[in-house]
């Protein structure tokens, strides 16, 4: 699908219907958006970081975006076609809470062994934080990466052996109230 | 860097003023991110704050093509959710804009401007908003961003708390190209792109068959108002229509085309729809009452004896709305009528226009008192703890103390408005606003929503028709005759006559229609005979002071001085455009001898009688501008010889000065009876209370008296950016602690080419005191030179000699806001600074009005007042002298304010910068960077303080009786009569 083009075929229909929960007329039409505003077709690097400093400008977003760019970049292509788009905008906007925290999974399981570790979970955190930078006031006992980190395992790791393995990441996450919420963050506006 | 200009939002700069808010909203235009940080910072101001920028705030949303950010127009929605008066303002603000973009409708500007406007006429006009839910639109990046904050919402799920709602305002942010309409065919239907939405309002509120029906009729609705389909498209497709989105018609500017003319009564023509039944439909409260079920929706628009008639039944959020509503179309219809009254009296011969005025007045009064007050200069109030807001309402327009003012096209008015303090509210549990909602149901039920305020109901004719029936019996005398058969019409006799003999009451009197309904215009009639205009039998059998002035056998050819003058001015302008071309000595010595010229013609002049057609100063300055240059080797038989124009005139100086009296109260009477008296009549305070006694309402605890001059076909919008910028100045005074003095001048703009003005009530322009007292002295013989009254005569005669204490307050007020007045004009490069558009107040202060010109325009195509600032030989003398310790503290006072404004010069600039954006002010007429640049060089910020000091001394020096500042006065006296 790396090639622009201004509508997608009937085959590129059938396969994105099915890896999505959109209807045909819905992917016609983010198609048509997508190409506005990523005319070559698709999103690189550079262009995905410039998104994140536009919205970020008091903090450092890049390395936040940096892993949010691997998940995204399934193929890893070193950049997001539409499909790719389309199927993070499907899952995080109609999937159910399992579909996201799945999907989200990746994120935090760094170097893709099926587990989250401490460190790896660290560094996702560290990267949100330098992002958000001074702008939000957060709570005494999260009010460093480390406090942060050291909760959601209290949380999440039963067994506590350091890692999270994608049950555990999953149930902990169903568990909390802000967590459940903060994934239906624009559930129904899409 | 970043971190930097968080710091400094977060400081208390920025947190004390909007000002600073604003000026970064336009620097950051681009950035997502700092502009939602601005707009949450907006919101922690108080509404009078925001208010006071709004013009910023709607000018940036239309200017700027690079705006990715959609926090502003959210701001501005919210605000219009929130205060009525916000909303009606940004509404009158939009409509202006797009009045200015109507000229290029395929341009962004013209559709963000069309796209927010509708949408803001829907907060004002329409149901009740439903937008919380609103699906995103195709955004690909915003939306990006959201899907990424899901995959952080574990780790810190307050990411998506905090950055969520500032990515979905951005995804939701509509595409212009798709998201609005070709204007033709009207019958477009807009593209598949908000199916979602309309379907589910479709699915809300079917449309009703009668809304079907009228749809196709609803451009013609638009088509008048300015050459710019509104409409959009959902309005106008049958199958598709949203009856609570289709814009309100603009029925001012349909009035304002038709004046009198008999077909804008909107009483059916078959080809137009009633604009009242179809407005009661599409603001029909109970459609929107109805759409929360579909039960509901469906016994609404059954016959009418379903409709619910007591409030009880409705929502309190429908029944604000519905008051919110009532107030939106009241205010609308009661400027309309006023508007309505201005462009009438254009068409009345001018002897009548004060009786056709007060005849308009006495019906206008009929609908009041009313939901109605002026946003702006009578600011509702705010009550931070309730939570709430509380209007002041108007009750009623004395008719017999309002005038009209003398100008050469248009014709404002001056009117005395009575208001009752905090008087209406949208509470809808307070008992009045259910006995209101009640009324409202049933008008609603019987289909027969009255239209208040309509002037045009009641044509001239029949009051007329009125009058004559009621003439014999009347207590006034009728036999003055009225507007049609009037005998003043055929005697031609001069205005200011009519305006002020007593003949001209009596007319007033006999305009008056019969009250139809009301005991207000009763007790109007019956509180005449203690109003002054009526009351004074000596004013009408005095002779005019125009007739006191020196036989005509003996008066000089002045008509010849002024055309020297002109002359000369222009040479010496010319001169200074192009001297540098001639050798240095050569010019000076030119200059000299034409300076030297002018200097014994400013001597040889003095008061003059002169009937002439009145001219314009753009005619004057025209002339100026053709002629050729002189020679110079013959200038002095040119300055001499040249013939007398017939152009000048003495005329406009009296009208002027009668438009003084009117506004502040001036006793005409003073000019000839007692010299002594000859500056503010009747003082504010005075006034209000004689206002009071004779009011039905007077008694009210809350009752007040506002002054407000009513203009039509006038853009207003320049005039209330200078007042403001002013504002400002004297804002960043106030916080600096710079002792100087400014006067905060309301104005509230309507439309391009309309809008109110409060009076400044205390003050009379230097011109007329002048004037008045050099009459007086002329005609108490004490004068038998002519000499022209100076500024310093007035002081002593209004505060006492010299050394006494009132005396010394009242330079002391003048040397204040003269200072400042001094660098606003440098600054502000204020041009046209003639003694009627200087004001003196009755504490001694100096006030200027009147910014047509200023930045970068000045009248006429010649640069006449080039000094920085006006600092005449008179103002000096008032402060003691050049040598006084009065006028050093002057000078001091001129450093101070220059320093303080300097600190501020970035934020003063920005402001000038964003307004000059796609604007269409004459003040930008050469161009709005040219502008800027200027204004910034003015600062001298290359300078050290020190240096900024001495700088400040040398604009004092060269103002300090400039030739040109002389000139310009002496030009404006014999060309314009203006002292």
């Amino acid at each position: 699908m790396g090639k622009t083009q201004s509508k997608l075929t009937q085959e590129q229909l059938t396969e994105l219907q099915q890896a999505t929960l959109f209807e045909r007329k819905e992917l016609q039409q983010w198609y048509k958006g997508f190409l506005k505003d990523c005319p070559s077709g698709s999103l690189n690097k550079a262009e995905f970081q410039k998104i994140y400093k536009q919205f970020f400008p008091f903090g450092d977003p890049t390395t936040f975006a940096d892993y949010v760019f691997n998940v995204f970049d399934a193929d890893r292509s070193g950049s997001i076609d539409f499909k790719e788009f389309i199927v993070a905008l499907s899952v995080t906007s109609r999937g159910t809470l399992e579909d996201k925290l799945n999907w989200a999974f990746q994120l935090y399981d760094i170097d893709g062994d099926g587990e989250i570790s401490y460190d790896e979970m660290l560094q996702i955190v560290e990267a949100i934080y330098k992002m958000v930078g001074s702008m939000v006031k957060l709570p005494e006992d999260e009010d460093t990466p480390q406090k942060r980190v050291a909760k959601i395992f209290r949380m999440m790791d039963k067994d506590e052996n350091g890692s999270l393995t994608l049950d555990e990441f999953r149930e902990g996450s169903q568990k909390d109230a802000t967590i459940v919420s903060a994934l239906s963050l624009y559930d129904g506006l899409v | 860097m970043s971190q930097l200009l968080l710091r400094l939002i977060n400081s208390e700069q920025f947190i004390d003023d909007p000002f600073y808010t604003v000026t970064y909203l336009a620097r950051y235009s681009e950035q997502i991110g700092v502009h939602h940080l601005l707009c949450t910072k907006l919101r922690e101001f108080s509404y009078d704050q925001i208010e006071f920028f709004l013009p910023q705030l709607c000018h940036l949303l239309v200017s700027n093509d690079s705006m990715q950010s959609v926090a502003l127009e959210d701001f501005i929605f919210e605000l219009c959710e929130q205060s009525a008066h916000g909303a009606l303002l940004t509404f009158w603000l939009f409509q202006t804009h797009l009045h200015d973009l109507s000229g290029n409708p395929q341009s962004t500007a013209f559709k963000v401007c069309r796209r927010i406007y509708n949408r803001v006429q829907h907060i004002v006009f329409g149901g009740v908003e439903q937008k919380k839910r609103e699906k995103l639109k195709e955004n690909v990046l915003p939306i990006t961003l959201l899907a990424s904050l899901i995959l952080g919402s574990i780790a810190a799920p307050i990411l998506p708390r905090f950055a969520g709602p500032l990515a979905i305002a951005q995804a939701r942010k509509p595409q212009t190209p798709e998201d609005t309409i070709t204007e033709t065919p009207p019958k477009l239907v807009r593209s598949k792109t908000t199916t979602g939405a309309s379907t589910r309002r479709r699915k809300e509120r079917p449309a009703p068959l009668k809304q079907s029906l009228s749809s196709p009729n609803t451009p013609p609705l638009h088509t008048p108002t300015q050459g710019s389909p509104l409409a959009t498209p959902d309005a106008t497709s049958p199958k598709k229509t949203k009856p609570d989105s289709r814009p309100f018609p603009l029925e001012r500017r349909n009035s304002a085309n038709d004046l009198l003319s008999p077909t804008d009564l909107p009483l059916a023509s078959p080809s137009l729809p009633d604009l009242r039944m179809n407005r009661h439909s599409m603001h029909n409260p109970l459609g929107a009452a109805s759409s929360s079920s579909a039960s509901g929706s469906s016994a609404s628009r059954r016959p009418r004896k379903d409709k619910i008639l007591t409030p009880t039944l409705l929502s309190s959020t429908k029944k604000i709305h519905m008051l919110r509503a009532n107030y939106f179309r009241r205010e609308e219809q009661f400027l309309s009528a006023l508007d309505k009254i201005s462009n009438k009296l254009v068409q009345v011969p001018k002897p009548a226009r004060l009786s056709a005025l007060r005849a308009e007045l006495a019906l206008l009064n009929n609908d009041l008192p009313s939901e109605v007050d002026i946003p702006v200069i009578c600011p509702a109030t705010v009550h931070q703890t309730q939570n709430r807001t509380s209007h002041h309402r108007i009750v009623r327009i004395n008719p017999a103390e309002a005038t009209v003012l003398n100008s050469a096209e248009r014709v404002p008015y001056l009117l005395m408005v009575e208001i009752l303090r905090d008087d209406f509210d949208f509470d809808p549990e307070r008992p009045e606003n259910v006995r209101l909602l009640t009324d409202l149901l049933q008008e609603e039920a019987s289909g027969n929503t009255r239209r208040t305020f309509d002037l045009s109901e009641a044509p001239r004719t029949s009051s007329r028709k009125d009058l004559e029936d009621e003439g014999p019996s009347s207590v006034f005398e009728p036999s003055a005759g009225d507007i049609g058969t009037s005998p003043m019409i055929g005697m031609g006799e001069e205005f200011g006559e009519a305006l002020h003999g007593g003949e001209s009451s009596s007319t007033a009197a006999a305009m008056w229609p019969r009250p139809s309904s009301g005991a207000n215009s009763m007790s109007t009639n019956a509180s005449r005979g203690g109003t002054p205009r009526s009351s004074d039998p000596t004013r009408s059998d005095s002779p005019s002071p125009r007739k006191s002035g020196r036989p005509n056998g003996e008066a000089p050819d002045l008509s010849a001085l002024a055309t020297h003058m002109r002359t000369a001015a222009n040479m010496l302008a010319q001169l200074e455009a192009s001297g540098n071309k001639r050798p240095k000595s050569e010019v000076a010595a030119i200059k000299a001898k034409i300076i030297a010229s002018m200097q014994t013609l400013e001597e040889q002049s003095f008061f003059f009688e002169e009937t002439a057609p009145l001219p314009t100063f753009d005619t004057i300055m025209a002339n100026t501008a053709s002629n050729p240059l002189p020679v110079f080797g013959d200038r002095d038989d040119e300055v001499e010889g040249a013939k007398p124009a017939k152009n000048i005139n003495a005329e406009a100086g009296a009208a002027r000065m009668e438009n003084d009296q009117m506004t502040s109260g001036v006793e005409r009477k003073a000019d000839r009876d007692d010299p002594s008296a000859a500056t503010f009549g009747e003082e504010w305070t005075a006034k209000r209370e004689r206002v009071r006694k004779s009011s039905p309402y007077g008694m009210c605890q809350n009752w007040d008296l506002l002054s407000v001059i009513v203009k039509t076909g006038a853009d207003l919008r320049q005039e209330a950016f200078a007042c403001q910028l002013i504002h400002v100045c004297g804002k960043i005074w106030a916080d600096a602690e710079v002792p100087v003095w400014i006067k905060r001048m309301r104005i509230l703009v309507t439309g391009e080419s309309s809008g109110l003005i409060e009076t400044i009530t205390n003050g009379t322009s230097l011109h007329s005191l002048k004037r008045s007292l050099t009459i007086a002295s002329i005609a108490s013989g004490n004068n038998p030179r002519g000499r022209i009254a100076t500024l310093k005569d007035h002081f002593v005669k209004t505060f006492g000699a010299e050394d006494t204490p009132t005396y010394r307050s009242a330079v002391e007020a003048f040397t204040r806001s003269l200072a400042a007045y001094s660098i606003i004009c440098y600054i502000l490069q204020l041009k046209d600074r003639h003694n009627g558009n200087v004001l003196i107040d009755n504490q001694g202060h100096i006030i200027h009005i009147d910014f047509g010109f200023m930045l970068s325009n000045s009248p006429g195509s010649v640069g006449f007042e080039s000094a920085p600032f006006k600092l005449t030989q008179e103002y000096v003398d008032v402060m003691g002298g050049p040598e006084s310790e009065d006028f050093a503290r002057f000078k001091s006072l001129c450093r101070q304010a220059f320093q303080a404004l300097r600190k501020s010069a970035d934020n003063l600039v920005g402001l000038v910068e964003l307004m000059g954006k796609e604007s269409r002010m004459p003040c930008f007429s050469s161009g709005a960077l040219y502008a800027t640049n200027q204004l910034r060089q003015r600062f001298v910020l290359q300078m050290s303080e020190n240096e900024a000091g001495d700088f400040v001394d040398g604009l004092v020096a060269k103002s300090l009786g400039s030739y040109f500042t002389r000139m310009y006065d002496q030009f404006q006296y014999l060309s314009q009569g203006i002292y």
